[in-house]
């Protein structure tokens, strides 16, 4: 688990949702870890902490649907865990991606925030390899045309052009030109006789 | 390393052998190796160098991250400004080129991209030179000329302030490029010049942590 993840814990009881955040950062010294006290602020919490992994007692009153909660946030890959107390209907935990019981050892519990955790990279080194179109871009940008030439050559605005430059430098985290010269050499976007001096 | 300071009677091996990044520290004070049992404070003497102002940068790099609150007004701005002088030596006439070259060796027989990894690099060093001639053309000559009363009026250390900045992340963005994207061939030479890239890059932000945190607060007591 070498992935620093943000947790927000919701449960109304101090000693389940304390004793869950010493444990979890037992876990993982790197992992930070929030909770939201009081009611009625759970989507503007979470828009505010943007956590990786939400802890929720399903019983929550705002919690409504999962599927929902997510897209009404705009985090599609919200990772949701219900906290179970009690013995609950499999309606209850419908659109959660896993289920920590009270009663879940040390053990158990680190297996199943390793799971969640491994998943999470996974996703993430997906959303890091470039598209086609970015790639093409790329290329333009190492060749050392302007942001309106590109835009020309490719039939988009000039925005549709800044944007898409804009994720790539998130997504290689590369932000100067001469950085993705060389992530455009290696990668065999370009050769190097295309590229001006 | 610990965030225990050291003091002008712990013994100048003791604080290389417990921190070997102080290496860099001395040489840049001129202070050679072979110091017997002789504490800090005896070693810079017969050095000709100010023990306050060694020993606050010594501990202000060991530190690393947390910002002193304050600085000691007794510390000699012209030995802060000698020792930065001799970093920027270091880093100008040394360092970078040897990591130039160990590069160049490295991706031996990898032309293309040995091709855009260096003019990468020469754009960098290019960029550092400009950053620190600009410390030495007019930062330095106005803290001596403060210190010996004949500063005009048309300087000031905010106006350095505002616009230094830092200077280590264009080397750190090469090195993740390397780490992440490079497929050529790699061995020792490769590694040790990435590790090279690495101690680099944290000395370069020592480096500027004395002047942002030490040098620039130490002459605005001074211009008062």
């Amino acid at each position: 688990m070498g992935r620093f993840l943000k947790f927000v814990i919701v449960e109304a009881s101090d000693i389940v949702s304390e004793g869950l955040a010493v444990m979890l950062k037992q876990m993982n010294a790197g992992f930070r870890v929030s909770r939201l006290e009081g009611a009625g602020q759970l989507s503007s919490h979470l828009m505010v902490e943007k956590p990786d992994v939400l802890l929720v007692n399903p019983l929550f009153p705002e919690l409504g649907s999962i599927q929902k909660l997510r897209s009404n946030l705009g985090m599609p890959d919200l990772v949701c865990v219900a906290l179970v107390t009690e013995l609950r209907s499999q309606r209850d935990l419908e659109g959660f991606d896993e289920t920590i019981s009270l009663f879940d050892g040390f053990e158990q519990l680190r297996e199943k925030v390793g799971k969640l955790a491994h998943r999470k990279e996974d996703a993430e080194v997906g959303e890091k390899t470039l598209s086609q179109r970015e790639k093409e871009i790329v290329s333009f940008v190492v060749k050392g045309y302007t942001n309106k030439q590109i835009a020309e050559e490719l039939c988009l605005s000039s925005h549709t052009v800044i944007t898409h430059r804009r994720n790539i430098a998130a997504k290689l985290q590369i932000h100067s030109s001469a950085g993705l010269t060389i992530y455009a050499i290696v990668n065999k976007l370009v050769k190097l006789e295309d590229i001006k001096s | 390393m610990g965030a225990m300071a050291y003091g002008p009677h712990d013994k100048m091996c003791n604080l290389v052998s417990e921190n070997y990044y102080m290496l860099f520290v001395l040489s840049r004070f001129g202070i050679p190796m072979g110091f017997g049992e002789s504490d800090i404070e005896e070693v810079c003497k017969r050095n000709g160098v100010d023990t306050k102002t060694f020993l606050a940068i010594v501990n202000l790099n060991l530190q690393s991250g947390d910002v002193p609150s304050r600085v000691d007004k007794e510390l000699n701005p012209e030995e802060i400004v000698k020792y930065l002088h001799n970093s920027h030596d270091f880093f100008l006439e040394y360092r970078l080129p040897s990591i130039r070259e160990r590069l160049l060796e490295a991706m031996d027989g990898e032309k293309d991209v040995s091709v855009v990894v260096l003019r990468y690099f020469d754009e960098y060093a290019a960029e550092v030179r400009k950053h620190m001639e600009y410390e030495e053309k007019v930062v330095f000559p106005y803290i001596r000329a403060l210190v010996q009363g004949t500063a005009g009026d048309d300087y000031h250390i905010s106006i350095f302030r505002k616009q230094h900045n830092e200077i280590e992340s264009r080397l750190t963005e090469l090195r993740d490029i390397l780490i992440k994207y490079y497929n050529g061939k790699t061995g020792y030479v490769f590694n040790s010049v990435l590790f090279d890239i690495f101690t680099c890059a944290e000395d370069l932000r020592q480096h500027n942590m004395v002047e942002d945190f030490m040098l620039v607060p130490l002459i605005e007591i001074l211009e008062k």
